[in-house]
């Protein structure tokens, strides 16, 4: 696993998913996993496709989110 | 670093015996749990602390940092349930949260959890919290899952390796708690000083620049003063070494000194080499997959993120999910319009004062009754919705989306709020504040009122079910996609008043395939049917009360059509006549405003009909086409006040919620008429 390289490629083509560089690098399963941590030392940040939130109690914003307040007007029409 | 437990100056060799323990000095141990994403950490914190919290199948839920306590023989504990990090750096607001709470030490210990499947991925984390010289026990964590994957691990070479305790537990089967319970209590009542520290060996270049960073860090007063934290065990040239100086900001002349000794970029590599190795070393040690076929599930990623098949797969799923809610709601639905007609003829012959008649019957009951008949729909659809999304199918559909949403010269994360508006604008718009770029940003916001809500369901199911049952499916699949394509062109046209800045490279990471529990899955479905039952309850009896009493006034019901409810519905009658809809529809889109599903109650009670005819009465008003043209204006037209009023405080100008109001009114409306036209010539 040569990191310089797979470093060098994720900054060309901006926004890959792990498994284009599993595919570009023929990269183990193992081998990918052991690699996330060092792309973030990298400065090339991990984005998990998250949660679809779609409550206000549930919203990853919850505690930043001024419409809390207003619940009977439903926070989240 | 810990207060209150270390008088005793026994010694132990072994880090996982225990001595005899003061009693009474035991209170409020504090320990924290870290580790990667999606874990189980915040499940392994429910388990020990007992509070309740809603467990999800994907990273990120664990924002704030959760603190509960427990008791556990003579001694009670105090969690901190950090957020989620592959590293401690500062590169992101949940990294430095947890950096800083881990740097500064006001616990006893560190429960690291890992995911037995994940292993690979926390090695990295690990390896730092040992340079950092922090206590940790080990928790690998899902190892049922590992199990029924033949995935075998095993602890030893870690154990003594790093010399730290390991324990394999499952926050689902309860396997291995108690002896992580038994551990903890052992581990942090355990005499500080008596631990055994490992001592991470380093390459001999890398032990002599650490020891000449320290030699050189000393002569430098401000170094001392700034960095007391990072200098504790040498962790200052580690860090500096990992990431750099971008976050450190150590002082400039004490840089060019070391840049002298050293050649910073080749010692790097040797660190970061050094580091690959040993967590290889550790990985393949530890970890024994038993043949199992890993290529499965790889092929299943790819064909499902496949650009052309994963799309084709995303929308049979749709259409898939979209078929059964209308199938298995149908008769339930009935049933509940059943019962409200009943209510209502029953209702309507036992109260004699006819105001109040009218008001209850064809108010309260009509209006409100006509949105809750549509409670089967609702929660079946949030189950099934919840079966795609705790499955980790729908993410990879949002990597779908994603792709596309690229070419439309929105980032990586604008199609997260696309899909998260399909719920709710309100926290879609917000979500926005992670996209770096102000214009893009911007443009997203105005465009995300597109992304259809749950609010709307009530009316698209109305319309569809009286109009269009035989393709019920197919329409709302339609007016999903098009609700999709709209946000990601109107961002599209509104990007192009605005330059593009350059955006920074990153990776996506899809979560695990899992087969979620009932118990989620009913928990998902509840929280978000819930919501629908408080507003059935809130503003749409309210708009509902308000809607009757200006059809029933200034005449008493005797002639509705001059009723103030006609008045304000007549106003925009010219602009609608042509599409075939008259006083009452507009009138129902007015206070739509409210709140969408307000349409639908406003219909039942300005059609001035029990529910079972409510489908008939919309037959005679409208055509097919005018119905059609009517679900999208209902798609696009003006958001709900909580929206504006987001929009407003995201924006800090009044400015663009008053756009919105016009620009969504006025694309509605376009869309209404050539839905209309075409409509008009295909049905
Ligand atoms: N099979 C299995 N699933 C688990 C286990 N622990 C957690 N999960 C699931 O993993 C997902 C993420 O758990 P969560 O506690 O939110 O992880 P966190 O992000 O680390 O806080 C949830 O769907 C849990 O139900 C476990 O031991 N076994
Ligand atoms: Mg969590």
């Amino acid at each position: 696993m040569n990191l310089e390289q797979i470093k060098e490629y994720i900054k060309e083509n901006k926004e890959l998913s792990l498994l284009d560089i599993k595919e570009k690098f023929n990269l183990s399963e193992s081998e990918i996993k052991v690699l996330k941590p060092f792309l973030i030392t990298f400065g090339i940040p991990l984005k998990t496709v998250n949660e679809i939130h779609s409550i206000c109690e549930e919203c990853p914003l919850n505690n930043s989110c001024k419409k809390k307040s207003e619940k009977d007007l439903g926070c989240c029409n | 670093m810990n207060k209150g437990h270390d008088q005793s100056q026994d010694h132990e060799s072994s880090n996982t015996n225990v001595l005899t323990l003061d009693t009474g000095q035991n209170q409020n141990i504090e320990i924290s749990i870290i580790g990667n994403p999606n874990v189980g950490k915040t499940s392994l914190f429910n388990i020990l602390t007992g509070a309740k919290q809603y467990v999800a199948n994907w990273p990120g839920v664990t924002v704030e940092k959760k603190v509960g306590t427990f008791k556990y023989k003579d001694a009670t504990f105090k969690l901190v349930d950090l957020p989620g990090v592959y590293t401690l750096s500062s590169k992101s607001e949940d990294e430095k949260v947890a950096k800083d709470y881990i740097i500064n030490k006001n616990y006893e210990i560190v429960i690291l959890v890992a995911d037995a499947l994940n292993l690979e991925s926390s090695m990295f984390l690990l390896l730092q919290l040992l340079e950092m010289n922090v206590n940790i026990i080990l928790a690998i964590n899902a190892i049922d899952e590992a199990k029924e994957k033949g995935r075998i691990i095993v602890p030893s070479p870690i154990i003594k390796t790093l010399n730290i305790p390991v324990v394999l537990t499952s926050a689902r089967t309860g396997e291995g708690i108690d002896e992580l319970l038994e551990v903890i209590y052992k581990y942090s009542l355990s005499k500080t000083k008596s631990r055994v520290k490992t001592r991470i060996k380093y390459p001999p270049n890398i032990d002599k620049f650490i020891q000449s960073f320290m030699e050189l860090a000393s002569n430098y007063p401000e170094i001392k003063i700034n960095y007391s934290n990072y200098l504790e065990n040498n962790w200052l040239p580690v860090y500096f070494l990992e990431f750099g100086n971008e976050d450190l900001n150590l002082p400039k002349s004490f840089l060019k000194e070391l840049e002298t000794l050293f050649d910073l970029d080749n010692l790097r590599a040797e660190y970061t080499k050094w580091k690959l190795d040993f967590i290889s070393y550790l990985v393949s040690s530890s970890i024994i997959n038993e043949g199992i076929d890993w290529s499965l599930r790889d092929i299943l990623d790819h064909v499902l993120t496949h650009k052309v098949l994963g799309i084709l797969i995303y929308i049979f799923a749709m259409f898939a999910v979209f078929s059964l809610t209308f199938n298995l709601a149908q008769p339930l639905s009935d049933l509940l319009e059943l019962a409200f007609t009943s209510a209502g003829n029953y209702l309507s012959k036992v109260i004699p004062i006819p105001w109040l008649n009218s008001l209850v019957v064809e108010g309260v009951i009509g209006g409100v009754g006509g949105v809750l008949v549509f409670i089967p729909q609702i929660f079946i659809l949030f189950f099934f919705l919840g079966f795609l999304e705790e499955s980790g199918y729908l993410p990879r559909a949002a990597f779908l989306v994603d792709r596309i949403a690229r070419s439309f010269g929105l980032s990586g994360r604008s199609f997260m709020s696309i899909i998260l508006g399909f719920g709710c604008n309100v926290p879609a718009i917000i979500s926005t504040k992670t996209i770096a770029n102000k214009k893009e940003r911007l443009a997203l916001i105005l465009s995300l009122p597109f992304a259809s809500c749950s609010a709307k369901l009530p009316v698209y199911i109305l319309l569809i079910g009286t109009f269009f049952s035989s393709n019920a499916a197919l329409v709302l699949l339609l007016i999903y996609l098009s609700s999709i394509v709209l946000v990601l062109v109107s961002s599209k046209f509104l990007q192009r008043f605005i330059t593009q800045s350059e955006d920074i490279p990153f990776i996506i990471e899809l979560p695990r395939f899992r087969m979620p529990t009932f118990k989620n899955l009913a928990i998902y479905t509840w929280n978000r049917g819930k919501h629908f039952l408080q507003k059935a309850g809130g503003i749409i009896l309210v708009a509902t009360i308000i809607i009757w009493a200006l059809s029933f006034f200034p005449n008493f019901g005797q002639d509705i059509n001059s009723s103030y409810a006609a008045g304000i519905g007549k106003v925009f009658e010219p602009l609608t006549k042509h599409l075939g809809w008259d006083w009452r529809i507009n009138t129902g889109l007015v206070f739509g405003i409210a709140a969408k599903e307000v349409v639908v109650s406003s219909y039942s009670t300005l059609f001035n009909v029990g529910e079972g005819s409510l489908s008939f009465a919309l037959q005679n008003v409208l055509t097919p086409a005018s119905a059609l043209a009517l679900i999208f204006f209902v798609l696009a037209y003006v958001p709900c006040f909580a929206t504006l009023a987001t929009i407003k405080s995201e924006t800090n100008s009044w400015k663009w919620p008053i756009f919105t109001l016009f620009y969504t009114t006025v694309i509605a409306y376009l869309i209404a008429n050539v839905v209309f036209f075409i409509g008009g010539i295909f049905i």
